[in-house]
């Protein structure tokens, strides 16, 4: 353990020489104590109305961010939000970096007729646009938290399942595997005991790049009004507002700002992640 | 012309078993939703009795073990017989392909422009990596990628449309203005700088990442040192020489795009009520339209196939050296 230890220390100094990814880091961190805090700060439900609709941010004390059409308040929308944005990446990017070690492992490991089999799948995904697919399942799944999660998951899994495929295609060859058959180590016990924890380090930035994908595809989704209609999300604030940008456009305006720090802090981190765990790629991004 | 229709064989060959499981995939998600064809149809008409409703079931097969089902939608997928549409009353088939040329213009206009813009950027950031400009070019491409598009749209129409009043809020000509001829032609491109725009911005970010990876990547190579020995200008042996080799890697990632541009359109064409295969969609999903939404999946596969092996070709034309053997 104390060579791990010392892998995740070098990973940790990387990371903290790198200006962008401790930047991303701090906002991930604000927007987590957001959402932490809503429930104190905001404890009725931001989908009731608590004032005088349309008033504008910075007007008053009371509504910081000022009240949409119906007189919800924008900064409980905003922090109640987070809530679900990052409650939606996180799961929905775990699920689809669940099913692409899965998938990517099979098919990297087994080799042959198997990773043929499974690559085809992979192609088929990538070929319908994942957007249009997301859409087809929440509409035959029906609008929930759930089906969003399952909807963005299933439309961003093919990247993690190439890449691990990748990994164990090369990792499969290496002596360590070649001990471990020799010994009369099952299949399954090879590959996720012995090989993921050495493949996993590339598939852990990319996951954090799939959750802030994950929280765009999602806004999409919830702008379009496809999201769960009984808890308030960015995209659905930003949706609501679009009728209103003739005359009051900050409504769309402020929830459309937190998305987009979220995932620039998110995208960043990410990036910083990559590099720091695999000083080849430091040049490049 | 040989080599063409070499790579056209290979790619049909692997076009053709992934098209089975998207078709594959499409006949499970009809499985999945409540209620067949059949229920819709006698709802649209307003009920019916069980007798009716079994003849019909018989009628569509829809009596036999799944296999044959499956295999007969396959069978009539491949002959674009895609179903009906019953909020529409029209053939699924004629509902997506008549929506077709409007995204693809507003598509291939976008790829291109995210293309030129993205691909210069890439080019004037890699050209001093590290540097200043390079900083700032990193940090605009980072913010294109992050923003939603649909909130960037929002903001272009509250400042272009709403604020300047420069440009049209949505649709994709101005109305009854009995316009013809150029005038046609430059009022429908006024109405998509702000959907193209919007689409575009996403790719720029892109764009400009990969060429710039690509292009650090290729200024390593030797003859790049021999450019400079021979005693060209840097803007030179950037533009001329690193450029167009880093070009191809941009090409390889349009097919890819191809397909998240498509779902992009979407949302810009819901947006900004352009009537194309995007905003088909959206409708579909608002109205529970099943059949008209798993056409516009088996057709968007079917472009993003097209442009692959267009893509391929390109490559075949660029570089004689692929397509032999």
């Amino acid at each position: 353990m104390t060579v791990a230890g010392e892998r995740e220390r070098g990973v940790w100094r990387a990371l903290r020489a790198d200006r962008m990814a401790m930047a991303g880091l701090a906002i991930i961190a604000i927007v987590v104590a957001m959402a932490l805090a809503a429930p104190l700060l905001f404890p009725l439900d931001p989908l009731d109305s608590v004032g005088r609709p349309l008033i504008a941010p910075f007007e008053t004390w009371r509504h910081p961010l000022g009240t949409d059409r119906l007189g919800r308040d924008l900064a409980a929308g905003v922090f109640h939000g987070a809530q679900v944005s990052l409650a939606i990446g996180a799961l929905a990017a775990l699920l689809a970096v669940g099913i692409g070690v899965l998938a990517g492992a099979t098919a990297g490991y087994y080799r042959g007729w198997i990773d043929e089999a499974l690559m085809r799948v992979v192609e088929a995904f990538q070929t319908v646009p994942s957007f249009v697919l997301a859409l087809a399942l929440v509409a035959v799944l029906g609008p929930s938290i759930s089906s969003s999660i399952i909807a963005v998951a299933l439309s961003t899994w093919t990247q993690s399942a190439r890449l691990v495929r990748a990994e164990y295609l090369s990792l499969g060859q290496r002596d360590f595997v070649r001990a471990c058959r020799a010994l009369g180590m099952r299949d399954g016990a090879i590959m996720f005991r012995h090989i993921l924890p050495n493949a996993l380090p590339p598939v852990i930035a990319l996951a954090t790049l799939t959750m802030a994908i994950a929280i765009l595809v999602e806004s999409a989704l919830a702008f379009l009004g496809l999201g769960d209609p009984n808890r308030v999300s960015w995209g659905a604030m930003i949706g609501s507002g679009r009728a209103l940008l003739r005359t009051a456009w900050y409504v769309s305006a402020v929830p459309g700002v937190a998305i987009a720090l979220t995932v620039l802090g998110i995208t960043m981190f990410g990036e910083g992640l990559n590099a720091a765990l695999d000083p080849r790629r430091m040049r490049r991004s | 012309m040989n080599r063409v229709a070499t790579l056209l064989r290979r790619r049909l060959a692997q076009a053709v078993p992934t098209l089975l499981i998207v078709l594959t995939g499409n006949f499970l998600l009809i499985r999945l939703a409540p209620g067949d064809v059949v229920d819709t149809l006698m709802i649209s008409q307003g009920g019916g009795d069980p007798a009716t409703a079994a003849a019909l079931r018989a009628e569509y097969g829809l009596d036999q073990p799944w296999p044959v089902q499956l295999a007969l939608f396959l069978w009539k997928s491949l002959r674009f017989d895609l179903g009906f549409s019953y909020f529409y009353s029209e053939r699924v088939a004629t509902l997506v392909f008549d929506r077709l040329p409007i995204t693809l213009v507003l598509m291939g206009t976008a790829m291109g422009v995210a293309l030129a813009i993205g691909g210069t950027l890439g080019a004037l950031a890699a050209q001093r990596a590290g540097g200043r400009r390079d900083v700032a070019i990193l940090a605009f491409g980072l913010v294109c990628y992050a923003l939603p598009s649909f909130w960037i749209g929002l903001m272009l129409i509250v400042l272009f449309a709403v604020k300047l009043q420069w440009l049209p809020v949505g649709g994709v000509a101005t109305m009854g203005s009995g316009l013809a001829g150029i005038a046609h032609g430059l009022d429908v491109a006024r109405h998509l700088v702000l959907p193209v725009a919007t689409l575009a911005l996403f790719f720029v970010g892109v764009y400009m990442r990969v060429m710039r990876a690509a292009m650090i990547e290729v200024f390593t190579q030797d003859f790049v040192r021999t450019a400079r020995a021979k005693g060209l200008s840097e803007r030179q042996v950037a533009f001329r020489h690193v450029a167009r080799h880093a070009m191809l890697p941009l090409a390889t990632m349009l097919g890819l795009h191809a397909a998240t541009a498509l779902g992009g359109s979407v949302v810009v064409e819901s947006m900004f009520s352009v009537p194309g295969v995007g905003r088909l969609a959206f409708d579909a999903v608002m109205q529970r339209d099943v059949n008209t939404l798993l056409g516009i999946v088996y057709v968007s596969a079917l472009v993003v196939i097209a442009v692959n092996f267009l893509v391929d070709v390109a490559y075949a034309w660029i570089d004689p050296r692929i397509g032999e053997g």
